[in-house]
């Protein structure tokens, strides 16, 4: 069964603050992922996010569970802003995984 | 704000003088602001004088500036619903209580874009955000913010600005990894350290309660690319240093005489000219060596 996470139900069209996002990781996203719930990050209603939420909330869990991420997290209803967001913290994320290696 | 520095330094009473004020822009005023509370805070007298006489003052009003720094001062007009070519100052808490401070920054970005230009509206939302954030993250003290369009030019303009630690005390408090490299580093090194990609006076700090902290250093870095490739104009000033950028123009840098308290961004742009937001994202991901490697599609359904 695959959990569905609507972003914009808690932090709104514009997703800016990254010690939000990096608590909602740590509380609600962690533990899916730590007990091997495949889930999707909704983005529909989210139209802009600044690089601190992108990171808070992607970039450390791709660095600390780089396998799991790959294998259990996807993405949707992401705009062409959102998406290139997502995907610059996916990069971060790698980027810090290869450092912690 | 060699004015600032100075009147900072002395220590004593001050006295503003508004005779000589036709208009206000952004960031010079929510950094007075800043400085009068700062100020008031220290226990320093403070004198207004010609304020009433000056030809901003019913501008300064409708921005709120008189009742943010204390002054209780009647109103001879009405307030109407909020205009689109200003908003008044708001203050940015160092803690973010709710999603108060995204409604702000969501404001001030459809003030200097106007209407339909997304465009225009998610490059001020992104840059006021993230220059919000390095607010949050390293003054240990509350700024202030404030958005204005001025139609006659197109430009959209917008302040933030706190009298907090400033750049180069935020490296040295948090024993940054630059600063322990080099610890005579100037109020210059820092802002150029500042604007680096992945420097930041946070990032190498012990892992808190929910991880990492969230910033990577890369904020700021990304407003300077996005308001260089929309023809744009950034200044940043912290301790005795100023840097502008005009547009893709080589960096004017600028030393005062005497260091001001905090860091001030303004940021001006003309709004009809901003490209594609997501051309500018792609852009400044580019220049970070973000870039795809061709399996990301993979991550999206």
């Amino acid at each position: 069964m695959t959990e569905s996470i609507k972003i914009a139900e808690t932090f709104g069209a514009f997703a800016s603050n990254g010690e939000q996002a990096n608590v909602f990781r740590f509380a609600t996203i962690e533990p899916l992922l730590n007990q091997g719930v495949p889930f999707v990050m909704d983005f529909e209603g989210v139209t802009n996010m600044t690089s601190s939420f992108a990171n808070g909330l992607i970039a450390t869990l791709v660095a600390h569970s780089p396998e799991k991420f790959s294998e259990l997290v996807r993405f949707k209803e992401c705009s062409p802003a959102v998406k290139q967001m997502v995907i610059g913290a996916i990069e971060t994320g790698r980027r810090e995984a290869r450092e912690l290696a | 704000m060699e004015k600032a520095g100075e009147l900072d330094a002395s220590g004593g009473p001050v006295t503003l003088d508004f005779g000589a004020v036709q208009f206000w822009i952004p960031a010079p005023i929510v950094y007075l602001c800043a400085l009068i509370l700062r100020w008031h805070e220290a226990g320093r007298s403070i004198f207004f004088i010609n304020h009433t006489e000056c030809k901003a003052f019913s501008y300064l009003q409708r921005i709120d500036f008189f009742a943010r720094v204390g002054l209780d001062l009647p109103e001879s007009f009405t307030r109407h619903q909020r205009g689109s070519d200003f908003v008044e100052i708001a203050e940015v808490p160092t803690v973010t209580c709710g999603q108060a401070v995204d409604q702000v920054t969501q404001r001030m970005a459809a003030c200097l874009a106007g209407d339909n230009n997304d465009d225009a509206r998610q490059m001020a939302e992104f840059s006021l955000g993230e220059i919000i954030a390095n607010v949050q993250q390293h003054s240990c003290i509350s700024g202030f913010c404030c958005a204005q369009y001025f139609a006659k030019h197109d430009w959209a303009r917008l302040g933030v600005a706190d009298a907090g630690l400033g750049m180069l005390r935020s490296f040295e408090m948090n024993k940054a990894p630059v600063y322990l490299e080099n610890p005579y580093m100037s109020h210059r090194d820092a802002l150029e350290q500042a604007l680096r990609p992945w420097v930041s006076s946070k990032k190498h700090l012990a892992h808190g309660a929910y991880g990492r902290p969230s910033n990577r250093g890369i904020g700021l870095n990304m407003v300077h690319h996005m308001i260089s490739g929309s023809c744009g104009q950034l200044f940043i000033a912290t301790g005795n240093s100023m840097v502008e950028f005009h547009g893709e123009k080589l960096p004017k840098w600028t030393t005062f005489r005497y260091p001001i308290p905090g860091t001030v961004v303004s940021i001006l742009f003309p709004r009809a000219n901003v490209p594609a937001y997501y051309g500018l994202l792609s852009d400044a991901h580019a220049a970070l060596n973000l870039t795809v490697d061709g399996d990301e599609d993979r991550f999206f359904v």
